[in-house]
């Protein structure tokens, strides 16, 4: 918007002027100046349909209605969308959108956050002028791949068909048929195949695509949300979590616009992978020693480590997973700094570990971890020095280390991990700090549970620089801890000092200032996170 | 010590108090006795010549007669083809205020149907037989039923799951249909 097209038009909505730059469309200028219309088939990140006829308002000085949504503003424009006529108009458009419709509300997934129901609220008719028995039935529960498709419940908006076309271009969808027969389907009634299906079941305004992860699990409005990002790749979406407070179970992630990084969207792979919060989850410590397996305690393992880092911190290699928050990794090179310990190296799948953009070019990175320019970017304003994965390896083969110990491995099959195990001796003792269990596991001498990154808080860099923030939806998962508590406790060598609530949260001042501050106000950046390097200076105040 | 004078000073307070003096006929209680060895008499004599009219029934042999109205144990209702009529929609589950129904619900092999609780329980033991649920409900597929006796030697026994409550409401045919 900063060529010819920056003059500024002034037009009139509900009385009120308003002031938007020209070729901005009547509906978006209301709904800057916060005035909402009614609306379906407009979505801010796909182009315009104008099939719902929802957006109607009443334009001075012409005799017909208009849909605003594909409507450009006008100097002068005077428009007005509470007026008894919009109010009718809106009702018998939605009157129609229902002739049709199987009113399953009590079987729909989406109940408590339609917009059938929301708009039905507002401006329903409420006493139903249907006189025909029969409503025209479609296919209903057909599965579509990861979603399932009820065709009877579909208003035609078409989002979903724009989206497989301008988002994914995969073109899977389409409106088939005309009149009251139109019903959406896939083409052949293949399959979806592409990585962002997900997307689908949120842009649908009703009922009609519902994913199957989280179809029937729970209710909508037994649920609580918490503004948190994705730490499935180096992307670092802005997402939902929707858990339920009563039984503080994880049901959902769905994406948080945030135009910067992800529009609206999020892939399948970060929407559905919080599985890992509960399968295979490491519940508590695991020593293992001279082959046989048992149970630990925390303190036990504490002190185990401090007894190491004590004897000879030289000899001790930590390696610091890119899943680490910025909080967490500050935490743990301040507090093993002062025990002496000067050899560190990341656990980070290193060939992909410099990409900086989309490999699918939509949202999907190969470097599958959060923070890994948070890593390197954080360890370079502390000044630590560390090491790249082949040294590493080279001294981990020589026999260098008497310990390794690998902290805040997350996920089912971590990256990194095997490149390092590989190249260990056989009597280096490993440590490992992981969410999940799985064969790698076997090698290590200490097992300990790690919070996922949906129980812990901080900050992380994303692959673009922007350092966005991450929030606890859940307590901690059994017995497990974070980075925070692993430094206080190898520091102390035991478990009896009291842990420190809201540890990560309350370091995130001091990790930002290490950034060089962010320059936008603390509630923006809370929320949508900044690039952080390229402005100079802390203007950050809180 | 603070403890010790606070209820020293609490013993004085009450030996302060005023003590009332009875009147002469309350004194003498023997007129109160008389008094209620009538009522007692008169009831004697009335179900002695008239065992009739007693207001009493034999319970476990005898039940009284409830309104239809009577809310009692919850009973699901049954579609014709004999199938659980709820639909999960856990309405009722929202609709509790005593948070006593849990439903678990899952997907139906036939997709008209869609959706029915794989599970649904309801602890008895919560329960305040406000009747919210029965009102809640858009299918009248749980309703307040007559059953009353609920006595149980196990805590478990109160928890009752949908195919007790289909069987203790003796296979009720719901009023809402269906397609």
């Amino acid at each position: 918007m900063a060529e010819a097209s920056t003059a500024n038009i002034k037009l009139t909505i509900n009385g009120k002027v308003v002031e938007v730059p020209k070729g901005t469309t009547v509906f978006e200028a209301a709904a800057k100046d916060g005035q909402f219309i009614p609306h379906y088939c407009y979505h801010q990140d796909l182009s315009i349909a104008g099939v719902c006829r929802m957006c109607m308002v009443e334009i001075e000085g012409q005799p017909k209605m208009q849909i605003s949504c594909n409507l450009p503003a006008t100097e002068g424009m005077v428009v007005k969308t509470q007026t008894d006529k919009v109010k009718d108009t809106v009702k018998n458009v939605l009157e129609l959108h229902l002739i049709n419709h199987p009113l399953d509300c009590p079987i729909c997934d989406k109940a408590g956050e339609c917009k059938l129901q929301d708009f039905y609220r507002d401006h329903g008719l409420y006493e139903s002028r249907m006189e025909r028995e029969e409503k025209v039935h479609k296919p209903k529960a057909v599965d579509i791949g990861t979603i399932v498709l009820d065709a009877e419940r579909c208003i035609l908006c078409t989002r979903c068909v724009r989206f497989t076309e301008e988002v994914t271009k995969t073109h899977e969808l389409g409106i088939q048929n005309r009149g009251d027969r139109a019903e959406l389907g896939t083409y052949d009634g293949k399959p979806l195949r592409n990585d962002y299906t997900g997307n689908l079941a949120d842009i649908c305004p009703v009922g009609a695509l519902t994913a199957k992860d989280f179809r029937f699990r729970q209710r909508v409005w037994f649920l609580e949300t918490e503004d948190t990002v994705c730490t499935r790749c180096a992307q670092g979406c802005n997402t939902i979590a929707s858990v339920n407070p009563k039984t503080k179970k994880l049901f959902r992630v769905e994406p948080r616009r945030n135009p910067e990084v992800n529009k609206s969207w999020i892939c399948d792979t970060g929407r559905w992978e919080y599985h890992y919060v509960y399968e295979k989850r490491i519940s508590e410590p695991v020593m293992k020693d001279h082959g046989r397996t048992m149970p630990g305690t925390w303190h036990a393992a504490f002190q185990e480590m401090h007894g190491t880092v004590v004897a000879n911190a030289g000899r001790v290699l930590v390696a610091l997973s890119t899943q680490l928050t910025n909080e967490e990794l500050y935490d743990l090179l301040t507090q093993f700094k002062a025990l002496g310990v000067s050899n560190y190296t990341w656990i980070v799948d290193e060939a992909v570990a410099r990409e900086r953009t989309p490999y699918d070019g939509i949202l999907k990175h190969r470097d599958r971890t959060p923070n890994t320019l948070g890593f390197e970017k954080l360890t370079a304003a502390m000044g630590v020095k560390w090491i790249e994965q082949s040294p590493a390896k080279e001294k981990l083969r020589r026999g260098d280390f008497d310990a390794l110990w690998l902290l805040g491995v997350e996920g089912f099959e971590p990256s990194g991990v095997d490149n390092l195990l590989s190249a260990t001796a056989e009597n280096t003792s490993v440590v490992a700090l992981a969410t999940n269990a799985g064969r790698w596991l076997d090698r290590c001498r200490w097992v300990l549970p790690y919070a996922s990154a949906f129980e812990r808080s901080g900050t992380v860099m994303n692959a673009m620089g922007r350092l966005q923030r991450l929030h606890a939806s859940l307590p901690w998962q059994q017995a497990s801890r974070d980075g925070h508590a692993l430094a206080l406790g190898v520091t102390r060598g035991d478990d009896r000092t009291p842990l420190e609530d809201f540890r990560g949260p309350n370091l995130v001042p001091e990790t930002v200032k290490l950034f060089g501050g962010v320059p936008v106000e603390w509630r923006k950046f809370d929320r949508l996170g900044v690039e952080v390097g390229q402005v100079g200076g802390n203007q950050w105040n809180r | 010590m603070e403890s010790l004078n606070h209820r020293q000073g609490g013993v004085s307070a009450l030996n302060r108090m005023p003590r009332y003096k009875l009147p002469l006929s309350q004194r003498v209680y023997l007129i109160a006795i008389f008094k209620g060895m009538m009522v007692t008499a008169k009831h004697f004599f009335r179900n002695v010549f008239n065992p009739k009219g007693m207001p009493l029934i034999n319970y476990p042999e005898e039940k009284r007669a409830y309104s239809p109205r009577f809310r009692g144990l919850q009973i699901l209702t049954v579609k014709k083809n004999g199938e659980i009529r709820c639909t999960a929609c856990m309405l009722c589950a929202t609709a509790c205020p005593a948070d006593c129904i849990h439903i678990t619900a899952g997907e139906h092999p036939d997709p008209k149907v869609e959706k029915y609780p794989v599970e649904f329980n309801i602890d008895m033991l919560r329960c305040v037989f406000c009747g919210m649920c029965e009102e809640a409900c858009p299918v009248d597929a749980i309703r307040m039923g007559p059953n009353y006796e609920l006595a149980s030697f196990e805590r478990s026994d109160f928890i009752y799951t949908k195919e007790d409550l289909v069987r203790l409401g003796n296979y009720t045919v719901s009023n809402v249909q269906d397609h």
